[in-house]
């Protein structure tokens, strides 16, 4: 039952992406609630078009004008620079109300004048009209419901659809910026503001030249809106999905009619698909490094010696005081999580079936790859899970991912080198889940690796030095807007962040005994102290119980008494440091 | 039904159309400029996507002054208007129908279909009933619609302004919406068959 209050909050924009999908699934199912919502966007429309929008319409008017005049590129770019300076520039409205006063000829000049200043620098040129280049096979421009055909050098209007059924085009826009259409691919220029583009379906490689900040290129798909303003990327419209690759600059994705979008930057993806919120993550790297790994396993102690997860702390570190108005380390302590409940491995051996693991929205096999038979369900939820070759070499670290029958269904997969850098996660530091995690026995024999720990989300500081909520050996990410305006605005913890004890504290002092796992742990926080790799919402649960403020990851058997420990890692928790020079 | 300002006599409007035809573009510009206020209200209350909507008064107005020629001065230019924004709009429900995957979007296209299914006269007069309606409404509701849409402030300022909840806003603006619509429709009642 879909109550007044939720569909005012839907009209209203104000529910969160998740819930305004579940609310349009109900939607969709009755009949009357949604005639209710469809009369307000009817209404909420046309007030708009009858009250307001008077730049919007003089938008649609010029474009008709072009059409009909077949103006010059000069006329248009004349046009149109009325249409973005007048709003911006209201001295040129006092200007023109005083040309009674002025001479006329000075008040040309003037106007002159300030066109020209304000024309080649207040912004970079618009992106005007387009044209055809390298045009291969089948390639068909609607214009006015005709079919024509395309040729090289083929001008193109406003509002024309380029349908690719078979090889290739490019359309290069008067401002260099070229859309490289593949075969089977269908996409429409704007009417309005031909930076309004629609990737109807299918793909394009992108080289955008630099747009106006306020005013970005915008392609829309189906699935979803990307704004850019300046970059090279791949755009990938199936049917229920849309994949976004940058190679370089920053683009802004969001789900097709959601405000919070999120920052792709070069090297990043982020993929669109129905009924869930955006994902992103980064792509596999090109080239990987291996580095030294002595005689350790990589399986149970991941990652190249010289990687910064098997360093220990150097004698010249500097430290300082935990900075975070949300964090409490004193009063909230600690906990430790198990890994089970984190995202569970599975190594396969050499006589595993090669299975493929494919993109669940879209025509992708990311890898072939022996699969663990004790590896996911068929048929069952959707979960978060690492594969491990047999080889020992590649973990694949799958977000929502089950089996269906002799192949794995993921929504991400990311490679990830386990005699490598340790690099090149997709949790929201850019760092493995696999990284930092206390292995099963490590406790009795030693950690000789830095730990992975998740900390309070509000409690890191999403200005980071780089501009976002990350240090290395975090990375940017691409992160909901939303999810960045939950984190603090200030404060010394951000992903990446390395928390460690002084080395100049006695561990005997911390009250939780010479042996045992909280001591082990506090001895590893003080050889090679514990990176942020992630974080945990708020939990709003009220009543006695205190939500611990920092968590670590460990494999531990069942029957281990999480409550004690819990206690004991408070006691040493409240004495962690933040290393900001981890000097040799 | 008041007479816009904007409407041209048809007398005048018959001339400008005969000068299109002869292939005066200046006049096309005064025929536009008469209706493309209307016929994007008028699309809007059938596909309410503000993208689509401009696309499809260009589209509109386009097709016009390329089949001018086909179209009888003296008859009426904004029934003509509407009758070839309405099959553009059609023709958009059918490039939705093919993409089913999303059953939200598919419904709310099936139900926006049966309004085109609408007598010509309804459609002519729910745009006037409309601004009727709206110079129907005591100023404080006028004053709210013009800090939404002809000043297009976000709900916080306008909040701001009235010195009321954003939550206030959202309510009364939901209401006014629904308020607006049973007026045209009580006004509509009239014009039916």
């Amino acid at each position: 039952m879909i109550t007044h209050e939720q569909l005012i909050a839907y009209v209203s924009g104000e529910l969160a992406p998740g819930e305004r999908i579940r609310l349009e699934d109900q939607l969709a199912a009755d009949e009357a609630a949604l005639r209710s919502v469809l009369e307000q966007e009817r209404l909420d429309a046309a007030l708009r078009a009858m009250l307001g929008g008077a730049a919007e319409r003089e938008q649609v008017r010029q474009a008709v004008l072009e059409v009909v005049t077949g103006s010059s590129y000069e006329d248009v770019k004349s046009n149109v620079m009325r249409v973005v300076a007048a709003p911006r520039f209201p001295f040129l409205d006092w200007l023109a109300g005083w040309r009674g006063v002025f001479a006329g000829g000075l008040a040309a000049a003037a106007c002159a004048a300030l066109a020209f200043l304000l024309w080649p620098h207040a912004e970079p040129a618009p992106i005007g009209f387009a044209q055809l280049s390298d045009v291969r096979n089948a390639v068909v421009i609607v214009r006015n419901g005709s079919d024509l055909v395309a040729k090289d050098g083929t001008a193109l209007q406003p509002g024309d659809t380029i349908r690719v059924d078979d090889g290739g085009t490019t359309v290069v826009f008067s401002d260099k910026t070229r859309l490289t259409l593949a075969a089977r691919t269908e996409m429409k220029l704007g009417v309005g503001d031909a930076r309004e583009l629609q990737l109807l379906a299918g793909r394009l490689a992108a080289r955008v030249a630099k747009q106006p900040a306020d005013r970005p290129l915008t392609i829309r798909t189906p699935m979803a809106t990307a704004r850019v303003v300046g970059t090279e990327f791949t755009l990938d419209a199936a049917p229920r999905a849309t994949r976004i690759e940058v190679s370089e600059g920053l683009v802004k994705m969001a789900h097709a009619g959601v405000d919070s979008a999120v920052e792709v930057a070069g090297g990043e993806f982020a993929l669109a698909v129905p009924q869930s919120e955006l994902v992103a993550g980064l792509l596999p790297a090109k080239q990987t490094t291996t580095g030294d790994m002595g005689s350790r396993d990589p399986v149970t102690w991941p990652f190249a010696s010289d990687s910064p997860w098997n360093r220990p702390i150097g004698s010249g570190a500097t430290y300082a005081d935990v900075q975070s108005p949300a964090l409490n380390l004193a009063g909230n302590g600690g906990s430790v999580r198990p890994a089970s409940h984190f995202r569970p491995f599975f190594v396969a051996k050499l006589g595993d079936r090669p299975q493929k693991i494919v993109s669940r929205f879209q025509d992708e096999v990311f890898a072939t790859t022996p699969v663990s038979a004790e590896a996911l369900r068929d048929g069952g939820d959707w979960v978060n899970c690492t594969l491990i070759d047999p080889t020992r070499a590649i973990a694949y670290e799958l977000t929502g991912a089950r089996r269906r029958g002799d192949r794995i269904e993921a929504m991400i997969c990311a490679p990830i080198q386990l005699r490598g850098p340790g690099a090149g996660g997709n949790l929201f530091s850019g760092l493995p889940a696999i990284a930092g995690i206390i292995r099963a026995g490590e406790l009795e024999r030693g950690i000789g690796h830095a730990l992975s720990v998740s900390v309070l989300h509000t409690a890191l500081n999403r200005r980071g030095p780089g501009g976002g909520p990350f240090v290395w050996p975090a990375r940017h990410m691409p992160i909901e807007e939303k999810k960045l305006a939950q984190m603090g605005s200030a404060g010394n913890v951000h992903y990446g962040t390395l928390l460690a004890l002084p080395r100049d504290l006695d561990l005997a002092t911390l009250g939780v005994g010479n042996s045992g796992p909280a001591f082990e742990i506090a001895r590893v926080l003080q050889s090679h102290g514990a990176y942020v790799t992630h974080s945990m919402p708020v939990d709003q649960a009220t009543g006695d119980w205190k939500q611990p403020h920092v968590q670590f990851i460990a494999e531990l058997p069942m029957e281990t008494h999480w409550q004690k420990l819990d206690a004991d890692i408070s006691r040493v928790v409240c004495h962690l440091k933040i290393i900001t020079n981890n000097a040799r | 039904m008041k007479n816009q300002a904007g409407d041209m006599e048809v007398q005048q409007e018959a001339e400008l159309v005969r000068a299109v035809q002869a292939g005066d573009v200046n006049a096309f510009a005064s025929l536009l400029d008469g209706h493309l206020d209307y016929l994007r209200a008028f699309i809007a209350l059938k596909l309410p996507v503000a993208h689509l909507v401009n696309e499809i008064a260009h589209e509109t107005f386009v097709f016009a002054y390329r089949n001018i020629h086909r179209f009888t001065a003296g008859t009426s230019l904004r029934a003509w208007l509407r009758a070839i924004a309405a099959n553009l709009v059609r023709a958009e429900f059918q490039r939705y129908a093919r993409e089913q995957a999303n059953q939200f979007t598919y419904a709310k296209h099936r139900l926006l279909e049966q309004e085109l299914g609408r007598s010509d006269a309804e459609d002519a007069a729910e745009m006037e009933f409309l601004r009727d309606c709206v110079e129907e409404l005591p100023p404080p509701m006028k004053e709210l619609l013009t800090l939404k849409y002809r000043e297009e402030l976000p709900t916080e300022k306008i909040a701001g302004r009235l010195q009321r909840t954003q939550t206030w806003v959202w309510q009364v603006l939901f209401r006014l919406r629904q308020q607006l619509r049973q007026c045209v429709e009580g006004k509509l009642s009239g014009v039916k068959p």
